[in-house]
């Protein structure tokens, strides 16, 4: 019954009013992922500011999705952003002592301490202080 | 030489001592000095196992602030 109906249908095809006939399992495409645009976001963590032996540590309870690229520190808005290689871009608040703004001022590179699943990353990255 | 915060909000300084002794260590180990230049392509220099503590006593990550002035008399 399957032969017969399979012959039908590859008759009404070479008549030109059928689909082609099945052979055998049909291919899906691709999936091919969604081109996205950067991604920027506010985490609501504060940045601790560490001085030790000369370098300028940062840290955060935060794992990051990219890899930090460079960092930004606003001292008007009191926030921290961590711009990541492919362009996100994750922000946090960083509210430092008047003392300390001078200082901050002159770094221009600092050691990032952050979250990697049960481990702690580290990285050297340039710093950009804005008053 | 201790560590020195330049936050108003003071995080566990255990935790940030910590911290920051494993970051030189990992920054020494990589070659890097005071004097050595990031590179923005390729900023990853090392990383640690850590089973401590957060930096913050709320573990969500929110610090918390003390009230500033004098304690309410009770």
């Amino acid at each position: 019954m399957t032969n017969l109906i399979e012959i039908l249908r590859k008759l009404l095809y070479k008549l030109g009013i059928g689909s082609p006939p099945y052979d055998g399992p049909v291919s899906m495409p691709a999936q091919v992922p969604e081109r996205t645009q950067p991604r920027s976001g506010k985490i609501d963590r504060e940045v601790v500011f560490a001085v030790k032996d000369g370098y300028m540590v940062l840290m955060v309870d935060h794992q990051f999705d990219g890899v930090p690229s460079w960092i930004e520190w606003d001292n008007s808005r009191k926030t921290v952003s961590f711009t990541q290689m492919g362009g996100d871009m994750d922000e946090m608040n960083a509210d430092i002592k008047d003392e300390f703004i001078d200082a901050l001022m002159d770094t221009k590179k600092v050691l990032l301490v952050s979250n990697d699943n049960a481990k702690k990353i580290v990285h050297f990255v340039p710093f950009i202080p804005r008053k | 030489m201790s560590v020195v915060t330049y936050n108003k909000i003071t995080p566990d300084m255990d935790v940030v001592e910590t911290l920051a002794n494993h970051a030189i260590q990992t920054a020494e180990k990589f070659g890097l000095s005071n004097d050595s230049e990031p590179d923005a392509d390729n900023t990853q220099i090392g990383s640690f196992g850590y089973a401590g503590g957060s930096l913050f006593a709320d573990k969500a990550g929110k610090p918390s602030v003390k009230p500033s002035g004098p304690a309410p008399s009770l």
